[in-house]
């Protein structure tokens, strides 16, 4: 821990409610400090997950998503106002990160993840939180995360149901464990409420906390999977495989 | 026996409950259960559990909360399968 990463008397101030989660202490919140997490897309799921980890004091926070906001966007992506209808998403989400937050270095980078710069964005971060919505997107980025050997907190959702797993490359399963190949029949568009993503981002947040912190248990070999519709709540064991062709050559630590 | 069987997320909306309760025969494989009931009920539940008539290598089955993967489960009385096909974020 360098001195840059000691706490000022302010941010001691500022963080002193987390700071009383067992665990956590100033030792906690000077790993958050001195971590940074790339969130790839800034959506209804990514824009709830930066904007926790900004709360909570995350040093460096790296935002990855192209394009424009549209008024479609704006039914869940809390980050997006309407005032900036038209204008960079990743921007606006920037700022609204650096609103609440300006201890918090904000990198803001207008694409989206893609196998050409998987390797250079993923190597900007000590922990990545994947909110894209494209299965392409979310294997590049596993990819990389495996290769580098970097957590990835995978977030996923539909209507009002959501998934999170923490994959930890050579201990969990990766996401080509578990999908090993895109489904051919996910769409892009589907039914949403805001209150589901933000669920989820939220959930993502905790598990990139939990992982710098190392307080609590990440969901590590564990998938939940939870529909709002009437509360149902499960935590699935899933298995690491040994032939995966992404991380099968990792073996095992 | 019985069994229940749970639908997450778009398999929710194919099947069209949350939750039902089976009956099979014994021994019955969760695996062939569920590739049963995706042929009976056919449909948009079908082509999103099936890939050329058997379970899709995609979709995440778990038997009292543990996925099932690679080798035959057998079933017991009173357990839950859950089906729980990948889902991912949005966009437009």
């Amino acid at each position: 821990m360098s001195d840059h990463d000691k706490l000022t008397p302010e941010e001691r101030q500022t963080y002193e409610w987390q700071m009383w989660v067992p665990g956590v202490g100033e030792a906690g919140q000077q790993k958050l400090k001195a971590a940074s997490v790339l969130v790839t897309r800034v959506g209804g799921l990514g824009g709830l997950a930066a904007y926790e980890l900004a709360a909570a004091g995350v040093g460096r926070i790296v935002l990855a998503h192209a394009g424009v906001i549209k008024p479609g966007d704006l039914n869940r992506q809390l980050l997006m106002t309407h005032a900036a209808l038209g204008t960079s998403r990743v921007e606006c989400a920037a700022r609204r990160l650096r609103d609440l937050n300006p201890r918090v270095d904000v990198v803001a980078i207008p694409e989206n993840i893609s196998p050409p710069n998987a390797e250079r964005l993923v190597r900007l971060a000590d922990v990545v939180v994947c909110c894209a919505p494209l299965f392409e997107e979310r294997f590049a980025l596993n990819d990389q995360c495996v290769r580098q050997r970097k957590p990835m907190v995978d977030c996923a959702m539909y209507e009002l149901t959501g998934q999170v797993t923490t994959i930890v490359p050579g201990q969990t399963a990766c996401l080509a464990c578990r999908v090993p190949e895109p489904p051919a029949n996910w769409s892009r568009q589907f039914p949403v409420f805001g209150a589901v993503s933000g669920a989820v981002g939220c959930i993502g947040a905790m598990e990139a906390i939990k992982l710098i912190t190392g307080i609590g248990e990440p969901l590590c070999n564990r998938l939940v999977t939870f529909d709002l519709r009437d509360m149902r709540f499960r935590v699935v064991r899933v298995a690491r495989k040994l032939d995966c062709p992404t991380c099968g050559s990792l073996g095992r630590s | 026996m019985r069994v229940t069987v749970e639908y997450f997320g778009p398999a929710r909306d194919a099947a069209g409950v949350a939750r039902e309760e089976v009956g099979c025969d014994s021994p019955c494989v969760a695996q062939d259960l569920v590739a049963r009931i995706a042929r009976a009920r056919g449909g948009r539940l079908a082509s999103l559990l099936l890939r050329d008539d058997r379970l899709s290598p995609v979709v995440l089955l778990a038997v009292n909360d543990h996925q099932v993967e690679g080798e035959p489960v057998s079933l017991n009385e009173g357990d839950v399968v859950a089906i729980i096909p990948p889902v991912s974020g949005g966009m437009d």
